[in-house]
C-alpha cells in the first residue's frame, strides 16, 4: 500500500514538473495569428519611432485568380519597438505572429540615430527570425518600402528579399541576415554594412519595380555615416571576399568605346596585415577566375597575347575598385569597415593592445600593398566571333 | 481520488486464486462399466441426455460366440463407412473354423477382436467410463461387448473441415499460398510436411473445462530453449477457462503483459512462417478449432519482418523493413507532428510552406487537435465499418468515407485538405504494419494528446514513456526490444536482411535470459 502510494506521489510530482517547468511555450492556431512577413522602422516628429508591419491576408493567399497582394500593412508610432509591435495587435484583428519575418527595412533617418534602438528587441525575443534579410533605405522611408506593392509576387516582402538574393550575383550590394549583423555588431572593428534600397526616380514608389536595391550603407559603431556606390560596394566585396559573382566590363583591345564583359566565376581573396617598423601594411590578395562573356568588336580573342590584354585589363579594374573602396574607408570616413582591425587583433594581439583605442586613424594612414591575379578560364560556345564580311 | 486510483491498481494487480482442479469435477459418472449391456445403454443414456446424435447400434458377434455386443458413437463425427467395412462387417461375419480355435485357448476376447478381427488402424481399451465418454464424444467409436469390463475405442473421426485456402490476413505476392485450417490434425500435417526431422516435437494437452480443446505445443527439440517450452507448459496448465474458441484465449492468458498495448505473443497462419520462426527457435502453440497458431516469444523487431523477406531477394528486402519501420513512425507521430507544429512550432516550417498552411487552414472553425482527433477517429469508424460488413456493402463503406468524409468536409471547410493528407498518410502507413494494428492507433492517440498539450516537448516525452515501457517489456524471459536493447548476437538480422548465406542458420536469434540453463544442444 505505501509502496503504491509513494510510486502515485513521485507520479504526481513527475508531472506536475512536466506541466509547469516546460520554459515558454504558448498554444496558437495558425489561423488566429497575423503572419508578419516583414517590418519596417522609421524615425519621425518628436524623435519618436514608427513601426511598419506587413501582414499575411490569408484569404486572399487561398484565393484563387486574385491578382493584387495578399497583404496589409499597420503603422503605429511609439517609443520603443516593443510597445509598437503590442500596439500594432490593437489596429490589426490578430496578434502579430514575428516567427516568419522575411524582411527587416531600417530607415535612413532612423539609422542616422543608431540602429542599436531596435535591434535589441529583435536579438532578446525568441521569437523573432534570424535569417531576415536586412535593408537600409535611402531617401525614402521604410514605410513606403514596405506600402509598395509588387506585380509578380504575391507577397511584396518577397519580392525585395529575392531582389537582394539575385543582387548578390551581379556584386553591387552586399546580402546580410539578422543573425549575421548580431555577429558584426558584435565584432571588433567597424564592420557594420547594409544593403540599401532606393527608389529610381522622385517620390513615392507605385510598385516595387520602381525600387532599386545597389550599394551598402556604412556604419560607425551602430549609426549610418555614408553610403558606398555600387562599384564601391564591389571593391569593398573584393577585399572582404563576400564577392560571388558578377560581370567585369573592360574596353575592347581596337576601340576604347566598345566593351568586353567577363563573368566572374570564382575569387578567392585574402586580406591579412603586417608589421613594419611598427606601422601596419594592408595586404590584399585576389585570385579571380572569369569566362569570356560577351564583346562588341569582332577580334580573335583566343590568342594567348589577347587572352593576356583581357587578364591585364581586369586586374586594372578590379585594383580600380578596391582603391574607390579604399579612398572611401581611408579618407572620405576614416573607418575601417573591411575588417582589417580584427586581423590585427588576431595576428599581432600586442600591436594591437597599443592601437586598439586609435585603429581608426591607423587605418586610414596605413600603406595598401594589392596583389591581384586575373585568369581567364574559358571562352564560350564559339571560337571565332561571327565576321561579316 | 488517490484511494480510488490505488484501487484501480489493486485491481490491474489482482491475480486469480488457483483451485485444485480435475476433469472429474466437472464430468463425474462413475469409474465402472455397468456389467449389462441394457444397463449401459441405458446409463449412457442418461449421460447423453437422451441426444438425437448419440447412436448405439447393437449387433451380434458372429465371428467368436455369438454373445451380444454394441458400437456408440455420436453420429457426424465418426468416418461411418470405414467402422462398416473394418468393424462392423468382420465382427458379425460368419465364424470361420480357425478363428474358432482362439476360444479355445482361453484368450480373451477383448484381445482376439482387437488382434485378429478388428482392421482398423486405431483401437485402444479403457476401463474408465469417464475417459470413454470423453473419447467418445472427441469423436471416437466405442464398442461394448456383453460381461466384459473393458471397452475397445475405435478411433475412426471423420467430419467436414475447410480446405487448405490461401488466409486473408497474410497475403503474399512469393511465397507459399497454403494456409492452415480449422482442424488440428491438417495443421499438424501442414507443419510436419515442411521439415522432416524427428527433431520436430509435438505435445498434446486439453484445455477447457468442458471445451476440452486440444492443445499442441510445437517446438524443435536442440533449438528451442527449454525454459521458454516449461515456462510455457506452466502458463498453459494454469490456465482455467470453460471452453477455448480460439487461440486467442490463450494468448491472453499466457502473454506477459496483458496490460500494454505491445502484444507479446504472434501468431501466424501460414505454416511457412511457424516452421521459420520454430526453426529461430520459437514455441508454436496449435490450438484445435482456429487456423491461428501462436508463437512465442515475441519480440518489438518481429513486427517489421514478414516471410517474404527471406524469400525475395535481400537488397529489396532490406529497403522494405527501412521503409516498414519508417512507416511505423509515420503513422504514429504524424498526426501528433502535425498538431503540434500547426499550433507550437510555427517557426519550424519553411516559409513558402508556411504560407500554403496559412491560406488553407483560414477559415477551419475547430482548432487543429480536434481537427486531427476527429479526422483519425473517422477514419478508424470507416476502416471498422469497412471490416465487418459484407463485402459488397464494405465496397459502399469506402464510397461513403473516401467521398463524403474526405472530400465533403474539406469542401465544408470543417478539415483542411492538408489534413486529409495528414491522415490519409497516416493511414495508409497504418496497412505496412498489420501485426501492430491496435497498438498503432492506441499510441497514435496518445501521441497525438501529448503533441497538443506540450508540443514537440509532449511528442518526446511520450515517446520516451513508450520506449522505457518497451525496454521493460519481457516475453517468455526474452527482452522485447532484444536484440537491439540490450545488444546481442542476433543483431545481423533486424533492420538489414542479410543474404541468406551470411546467416548460415544459425539459431542464436534470442536467447531467454538470466535464472535457466542454456540450451543443450
Amino acid at each position: 500500500m505505501w509502496d503504491n502510494m509513494k510510486k502515485i506521489t513521485i507520479l504526481l510530482m513527475i508531472l506536475i514538473c512536466i506541466l509547469t517547468l516546460t520554459g515558454c511555450w504558448n498554444l496558437r492556431e495558425i489561423s488566429e495569428m497575423g503572419v508578419a512577413v516583414a517590418i519596417g522602422v522609421d524615425l519621425v516628429e518628436d524623435e519618436l519611432m514608427e513601426l511598419t508591419v506587413q501582414v499575411l491576408i490569408p484569404r486572399r493567399l487561398a484565393q484563387e485568380g486574385y491578382e493584387g497582394n495578399a497583404v496589409v500593412t499597420y503603422s503605429t508610432t511609439g517609443r520603443t519597438t516593443f510597445e509598437l509591435f503590442r500596439k500594432i495587435t490593437t489596429i490589426s484583428s490578430r496578434k502579430i505572429y514575428i516567427g516568419h519575418i522575411q524582411l527587416v527595412v531600417l530607415g535612413e533617418e532612423f539609422a542616422k540615430k543608431g540602429i542599436l534602438d531596435t535591434i535589441d528587441f529583435f536579438e532578446r525575443d525568441h521569437e523573432f527570425r534570424r535569417q531576415a534579410h536586412i535593408l537600409l533605405t535611402k531617401g525614402v522611408s521604410a514605410k513606403a518600402i514596405l506600402e509598395t506593392g509588387s506585380v509578380i509576387e504575391l507577397i511584396p516582402a518577397e519580392h525585395i528579399t529575392k531582389a537582394i538574393d539575385n543582387a548578390i550575383h551581379t556584386g553591387t550590394t552586399k546580402k546580410i541576415t539578422l543573425i549575421e549583423l548580431f555577429k558584426d555588431l558584435n565584432s571588433k572593428g567597424n564592420q557594420v554594412l547594409l544593403p540599401t534600397v532606393f527608389v529610381r526616380h522622385e517620390g513615392i514608389p507605385d510598385v516595387a519595380k520602381d525600387l532599386r536595391i545597389a550599394g551598402t550603407g556604412v556604419f560607425d559603431k551602430d549609426m549610418l555615416i555614408g553610403f558606398l556606390d555600387e562599384f564601391e560596394t564591389r571593391g569593398y566585396l573584393w577585399v572582404a571576399g563576400d564577392l560571388h559573382g558578377g560581370i567585369l566590363v573592360i574596353p575592347s583591345p581596337k576601340d576604347p568605346l566598345e566593351f568586353i564583359s567577363l563573368e566572374l566565376m570564382k575569387v578567392n581573396s585574402k586580406m591579412s596585415v603586417s608589421l613594419v617598423d611598427n606601422k601596419p601594411i594592408l595586404q590584399i590578395k585576389i585570385k579571380a577566375d572569369s569566362n569570356l562573356g560577351e564583346q562588341q568588336k569582332s577580334i580573335d580573342l583566343t590568342t594567348p597575347e589577347m587572352i593576356k590584354y583581357v587578364e591585364e585589363e581586369s586586374k586594372k579594374l578590379i585594383k580600380e575598385e578596391i582603391l574607390k573602396a579604399l579612398y572611401k574607408g581611408q579618407r572620405v570616413h576614416s573607418l575601417d569597415f573591411f575588417g582589417f582591425g580584427e586581423i590585427v587583433a588576431k595576428e599581432h594581439p600586442k600591436y594591437w593592445k597599443e592601437v586598439e583605442d586609435d585603429w581608426d586613424t591607423v587605418f586610414s594612414n596605413a600603406e595598401i600593398n594589392i596583389d591581384i591575379e586575373s585568369n581567364i578560364r574559358r571562352t564560350g560556345q564559339i571560337l571565332q566571333p561571327s565576321t561579316p564580311e | 481520488m488517490l484511494r480510488r486510483i490505488m484501487g484501480l491498481l489493486q485491481y490491474f494487480k489482482y491475480k486469480p486464486k488457483r483451485h485444485i482442479h480435475s476433469d472429474t469435477s466437472v464430468l463425474q459418472y462413475g469409474d465402472a462399466i455397468p456389467t449389462t449391456l441394457k444397463e449401459l445403454i441405458s446409463k449412457l443414456k442418461l449421460i447423453m441426455n437422451n441426444d438425437g446424435d448419440l447412436v448405439i447400434r447393437s449387433f451380434k458377434l458372429s465371428a467368436i460366440n455369438c454373445s451380444e455386443g454394441i458400437l456408440v458413437y455420436i453420429n457426424g463425427l465418426t468416418d461411418k463407412k470405414s467402422i462398416e467395412l473394418n468393424v462392423l462387417k468382420p465382427l458379425m461375419a460368419e465364424a470361420q473354423e480357425n478363428k474358432m480355435k482362439y476360444l479355445k485357448n482361453n484368450r480373451k476376447v477383448i484381445d482376439i477382436i482387437i488382434n485378429e478381427i478388428i482392421q482398423s488402424l486405431n483401437c485402444s481399451t479403457e476401463n474408465s467410463l469417464d475417459k470413454i465418454i470423453e473419447k467418445l464424444l472427441g469423436g471416437s467409436t466405442i464398442l461394448f461387448l456383453q460381461d466384459e469390463k473393458t471397452a475397445i475405442i475405435i478411433d475412426a473421426k471423420k467430419w467436414d473441415t475447410r480446405g487448405v485456402n490461401e488466409p486473408d490476413t497474410e497475403s503474399v505476392v512469393r511465397g507459399p499460398r497454403e494456409g492452415f485450417n480449422e482442424d488440428l490434425i491438417t495443421n499438424i500435417t501442414l507443419i510436419r510436411r515442411k521439415v522432416k526431422s524427428a527433431k520436430l516435437k509435438f505435445e498434446e494437452t486439453k484445455l477447457g473445462r468442458f471445451s476440452k480443446t486440444r492443445i499442441v505445443i510445437c517446438y524443435f527439440e536442440g533449438i528451442a530453449d527449454k525454459y521458454i517450452i516449461n515456462e510455457l507448459k506452466g502458463r498453459l496448465e494454469r490456465i482455467e477457462i470453460d471452453a477455448i474458441l480460439e487461440s486467442g484465449y490463450i494468448e491472453q492468458f499466457i502473454e506477459d503483459h496483458p496490460l500494454s498495448p505491445f502484444p507479446t505473443v504472434s501468431n501466424s497462419e501460414k505454416p511457412d512462417v511457424v516452421v521459420g520462426k520454430l526453426l529461430e527457435g520459437r514455441v508454436a502453440v496449435l490450438c484445435d478449432g482456429t487456423p491461428f497458431v501462436l508463437l512465442v516469444p515475441r519480440v518489438f523487431i518481429e513486427n517489421l519482418q514478414v516471410s517474404e523477406d527471406y524469400y525475395t531477394r535481400p537488397l529489396y528486402a532490406t529497403i522494405l523493413r527501412i521503409l516498414r519501420l519508417l512507416a511505423l513512425f509515420i503513422t504514429t507521430t504524424l498526426p501528433a507532428l502535425y498538431v503540434a507544429v500547426q499550433t507550437f512550432h510555427h517557426e519550424i516550417i519553411p516559409f513558402r510552406l508556411f504560407i500554403a498552411i496559412t491560406a488553407v487552414r483560414e477559415g477551419i472553425p475547430m482548432p487543429t487537435f480536434f481537427e486531427a482527433l476527429m479526422m483519425v477517429i473517422i477514419f478508424e469508424l470507416i476502416k471498422e465499418a469497412g471490416l465487418r460488413m459484407p463485402k459488397p456493402v464494405g465496397q459502399a463503406v469506402s464510397i461513403v468515407g473516401a467521398i463524403v468524409l474526405g472530400q465533403a468536409t474539406v469542401e465544408a471547410g470543417i478539415a483542411s485538405p492538408l489534413m486529409v493528407i495528414v491522415i490519409a498518410l497516416t493511414a495508409i502507413t497504418g496497412f505496412i504494419v498489420p501485426p501492430l494494428d491496435g497498438t498503432v492507433f492506441f499510441l497514435r492517440i496518445c501521441l497525438l494528446i501529448a503533441g497538443s498539450i506540450l508540443g514537440f516537448y509532449g511528442i518526446i516525452f511520450a515517446l520516451v514513456v513508450i520506449f522505457i515501457h518497451m525496454c521493460n517489456m519481457k516475453s517468455f524471459g526474452v527482452e522485447f526490444l532484444s536484440p537491439l536493447a540490450p545488444i546481442s548476437d542476433g543483431l545481423k538480422d533486424t533492420y538489414i536482411r542479410p543474404p541468406l548465406w551470411s546467416l548460415l542458420f544459425d539459431n542464436t536469434k534470442f536467447r531467454a535470459l538470466e535464472d535457466h540453463n542454456p540450451t543443450e544442444e
